[in-house]
């Protein structure tokens, strides 16, 4: 009974995002439908192309060497396409969840895939649960490189009708496996006793047995934005690093970053010292961007060999506006240099990618009639860039654009409305290139 | 083994039935919410028939309406106000017109939805509820809204709520964020209609 005064409560406190003053969803609700010409066959196969923010990795593993799996939504599901030739076809999708169920699949809620040192095949999502705003964190494994999947399991321990979204996942170099969101049980529990308590709360788990169990529930930390994406790396030991949008004391909603996992280095050698970012995490960004509200632009965060975390992300801030590049020293806990990549007002999605001494940064631009793919490249670790590059465009909706590494190729990719899922070569042998 | 199969086929069987009716019911209950949600708040929602959503005219605002917008206004001062079904801020602000609307007119507002037309029916109920149907409204309609936001102002981020002051020179003044009511009243003060809607 009082478990289902506290459901009741917490869905009507919650209905609302934020009791707030703005918000920054003006214009980014594209149109749902494919436009592609084959997609509007109504006996065509689900497919990356047709279906909604498809997202990829290459398999690096010597038996598997080469393929790319590539999961996306269509139809209440989420499918996992593969293919041999660099998406130019697919093989027949399995659905992942044989039980359709209502899912988030935007550009920044969407379906995550991690493939294990072996045969392994890890996927989440997150599911929509009644009412505005609420979800839960699923999670399905396949063990024979993506032929069957097991049934979905809900990874968050709390099942109230709130929100536990923004699902991220990645393995760590023991082959544990990660997965963390934004979590609104915290605030419940605050607004329940009607205290007041800003943002929502990031929360994780961690397997390590191939997913096939998860440790409880942790709480990384208290006042993460509601609706950013979250960001994951690994950093040169294997660690995993995640960068998100926290909200500071005053409604200021800048960067955070910290190593994921606080527990790690407990109750293991005391050779092994925790480091203050294993301990608590730090600010990343000072924009002093003040909203009330969630701006729905998470950032991208990518670690090179010397432990500099190289992030994208967008901010209106006091300080500085517009899509933004910067440094964080993992070793050193510090800010480092920061520049802008765009100001206008079209250009939203900031990626960044580092391969040794080179920083490539990718992000959308609307030029008064297309959307434009942009490309910028540094050969020095980010200090001098080279002319930007505009590398796809396209008259109509589209996803946020990602990464692709098969090991020696950097690939974007970029889902459009009308010309489907495309996968673009933007640094080959990128090894040779230092 | 035969049987161990027969056995995992039923409760296969059993889970995929059981699984589709949940899901049933769950989407039958997100409706509901979804209507209480909005209905709830307004006590004037209880004669909502299908006629007054169909009667509400919500236009598809694409590229070229700013200049259709503008040219009905052509040396008339009006309010333009950017919303969404998404944007607490937004409804919240819609309680300050409501309280105002005896002093709108057909000209001196307008209110553009930046969802998509997929969520019409939601759009028409906020109308609605807020008793704002009989404003001149529009719904974003391009399968790239950059297109719109861009046409409407190339500075505008497309933070929300977002509203244009224009003097009946039609210079303007963006704001970001909410209109205080006072605000609101002093501009209409200061343009005050001749004609008000009934």
């Amino acid at each position: 009974m009082n478990n289902y005064l506290l459901i009741l409560l917490t869905t009507t406190l919650l209905s609302v995002e934020s009791s707030a003053a703005m918000n920054m969803k003006g214009g980014h609700s594209a149109a749902k439908t494919s436009l592609v010409p084959s997609c509007l066959n109504a006996k065509a196969l689900p497919s990356p192309h047709c279906g909604r923010v498809p997202t990829a990795v290459y398999s690096q593993t010597a038996q598997r060497s080469g393929i790319l799996y590539v999961v996306f939504s269509q139809n209440s599901h989420i499918y996992l396409a593969t293919s041999t030739d660099q998406g130019a076809t697919y093989n027949a999708p399995v659905a992942i969840n044989r039980t359709p169920e209502l899912m988030y699949d935007d550009g920044e809620n969407r379906p995550k895939i991690v493939l294990g040192h072996n045969q392994e095949v890890y996927v989440s999502w997150t599911h929509k649960t009644n009412g505005r705003y609420s979800g839960d964190v699923r999670f399905s494994r396949s063990l024979d490189a993506g032929l069957t999947f097991e049934a979905p399991v809900t990874i968050n321990s709390d099942r109230a009708l709130i929100s536990h979204r923004f699902d991220a996942m990645k393995l760590n170099d023991q082959g544990h496996l990660y997965i963390v969101w934004i979590d609104k049980r915290d605030k419940a529990k605050a607004e329940a006793l009607e205290k007041p308590y800003d943002g929502s709360s990031l929360y994780y788990v961690v397997s390590k047995d191939s997913g096939a169990s998860f440790f409880p529930n942790s709480k990384r930390v208290d006042n993460s934005c509601e609706c950013c994406r979250i960001a994951l790396d690994t950093d040169n030991q294997g660690k995993v690093v995640t960068l998100w949008r926290q909200v500071y004391a005053g409604n200021i909603r800048d960067h955070a970053i910290a190593y994921l996992d606080s527990n790690a280095n407990i109750n293991t050698s005391s050779a092994i010292k925790q480091s203050a970012l294993e301990r608590e995490p730090m600010r990343a960004t000072n924009d002093q961007w003040q909203i009330e509200g969630c701006p729905h632009h998470g950032p991208d965060l990518s670690i090179d060999n010397e432990n500099i975390a190289h992030m994208a992300w967008f901010t209106q801030g006091e300080a500085r506006k517009g899509l933004m590049y910067g440094q964080f020293d993992l070793s050193q806990n510090k800010i480092g240099l920061t520049s802008t990549i765009d100001q206008s007002a079209g250009a939203s999605r900031p990626q960044v990618y580092v391969h040794e001494k080179a920083v490539y940064l990718m992000w959308k631009r609307f030029e008064g009639e297309s959307m434009a793919l942009r490309l910028r490249r540094s050969n020095d670790g980010g200090k001098t860039w080279l002319a930007d590059q505009t590398i796809a465009t396209t008259l109509n909706g589209s996803d946020h654009p990602d990464w692709l590494w098969d090991g020696a190729t950097l690939f974007a990719t970029w889902h459009t409305q009308s010309e489907g899922y495309q996968i673009i070569p933007v640094a080959p042998s990128i090894q040779v290139e230092k | 083994m035969n049987r161990l199969l027969k056995k995992c086929n039923a409760i296969f069987l059993l889970i995929l039935a059981f699984g589709l009716s949940s899901l049933i019911n769950a989407s039958a209950i997100v409706n509901e919410t979804a209507n209480n949600e909005i209905t709830n708040n307004k006590a004037s929602t209880k004669d909502i028939s299908t006629n007054e959503h169909s009667a509400l005219n919500l236009k598809a605002f694409r590229a070229s309406s700013i200049d259709q917008i503008t040219a009905k206004r052509a040396g008339k001062a009006f309010i333009m106000v950017l919303w969404s079904i998404d944007c607490p801020p937004c409804l919240k602000e819609f309680e300050y017109y409501q309280a105002l609307k005896n002093q709108f007119t057909e000209t001196n507002i307008v209110l553009i939805s930046t969802d998509n037309p997929d969520d019409s029916a939601l759009i028409k109920q906020v109308l609605i509820d807020h008793q704002l149907q009989t404003i001149d409204s529009w719904v974003f309609s391009d399968s790239l809204p950059e297109r719109l936001r861009y046409k409407i102002d190339p500075n505008w981020y497309g933070e929300l709520p977002r509203t244009y002051f224009y003097d009946a020179e039609h210079q303007r003044k963006a704001h970001s964020g909410m209109v205080s009511q006072a605000q609101l009243q002093q501009w209409l003060q200061k343009h005050a209609p001749l004609v008000s809607l009934k």
